[in-house]
């Protein structure tokens, strides 16, 4: 019986479409492994900082305001970057409300075609624990956003703000584990509906 | 010259094992974008830990492993199943087996198309062999009922 029925599931579908070209999944292993590599950077900056903040934060409070907002920078550089090239996500995926870029399945994409991406930080390509960022423009303006979390359950910050890859990276780098910790609270707590979307500027 | 030599083992390996990971990949989610998105996810991860995973000559299992183990099935939840643009050839059993729920598909998948052992199996999937022997069950009760050889 197994056996007959691995022959007949062998032979219940065919090899689908071409493949992409080998050369596409090598420069997406070549993206990842640098991905990974400033990841271990912004990892040891982030740790060091975190050792030098440890001491300001044994000083007593002195004023109020905080929080993890950066203070928006300044553009530093006229350069216009070559756009990103990112696939328009499929139009029966994407919902009303949805950020400039979003996951699906893992991977991220753009909302549409009137979306354009500068420049993308951080795990862009993730299966089961997507989170990543993108500098994009749409109808003129500049926008950094952070996306964690497949649709529909995901977490967005975004800002308007100049391009500026070094102060993007330090605000997005701030938002990841922040936000992945309120994805994972809000998915553990009771009543959770399992929608959870949420989105602001 | 060291990343020359890793590159051309890695495209060899996805040269010749692409289309079956793939196949794998539309059995487990019955749709051929999916599937490819799950294989390049796959094949992104395996780019990146491609010596160990060479060094251990696990590269298909490796594959394997993140392609039934995608969260596939949260969007089938709130979007339906997926349907198939491309509309390749595909046979009744086929859409049968797309009409189990996830795991028992991946145990049919793994267990009785690959031919993995219940051990094996478990293992790809994180979860007890009792739990693939239970999916097991369920899911070739659920396929009994198709003729022996379907037409499309």
């Amino acid at each position: 019986m197994t056996t007959d029925l691995g022959e007949r599931l062998d032979a219940s579908f065919d090899d689908g479409p071409p493949h992409r070209p080998v050369e596409e999944r090598l420069a997406a292993g070549r993206r990842a492994v640098r991905r990974r590599r400033r990841w271990a950077i912004v990892g040891s900056v982030a740790v060091l900082a975190a050792l030098s903040a440890g001491t300001v934060l044994l000083e007593p409070a002195s004023g109020g305001g905080g929080g993890n907002d950066l203070p928006l920078p300044t553009p530093t550089s006229t350069v216009v970057p070559t756009p990103v090239h990112l696939l328009v996500a499929p139009a029966r995926f994407v919902r009303s409300g949805a950020p400039a870029v979003l996951y699906l399945y893992g991977r991220m994409y753009r909302r549409d075609r009137d979306v354009t991406v500068l420049a993308t930080f951080g795990e862009i390509d993730v299966a089961q624990h997507p989170q990543g960022a993108a500098i994009v423009r749409v109808d003129g303006r500049t926008w950094w956003v952070v996306v964690v979390g497949n649709e529909p359950r995901r977490l967005t910050e975004q800002r308007e703000a100049p391009y500026d890859y070094q102060a993007f990276m330090s605000w997005a780098s701030a938002e990841f584990p922040v936000m992945s910790a309120r994805l994972a609270l809000a998915a553990q707590a009771p009543g959770s509906t399992g929608s959870l979307s949420d989105s602001s500027g | 010259m060291r990343v020359d030599a890793r590159e051309a083992a890695y495209v060899e390996f996805v040269t010749a094992r692409e289309t079956h990971l793939r196949r794998i990949a539309y059995a487990v989610c019955g749709d051929w974008d999916l599937a490819d998105d799950l294989l390049q996810t796959a094949l992104i991860r395996l780019y990146v830990a491609w010596p160990r995973v060479r060094h251990l000559g696990t590269e298909d299992a490796y594959v394997r492993r993140i392609i039934v183990r995608a969260h596939v099935d949260e969007h089938r939840q709130h979007h339906g199943p997926p349907h198939d643009q491309d509309a390749t050839e595909r046979t009744a059993l086929f859409d049968a087996l797309q009409a189990l729920p996830a795991m028992q598909r991946k145990t049919v998948v793994l267990r009785h198309w690959l031919g993995l052992s219940v051990e094996e199996t478990a293992e790809d999937l994180g979860i007890s062999t009792a739990s693939v022997r239970g999916h097991s069950s369920r899911a070739l009760a659920a396929l009994a009922g198709l003729p022996s050889r379907e037409a499309r």
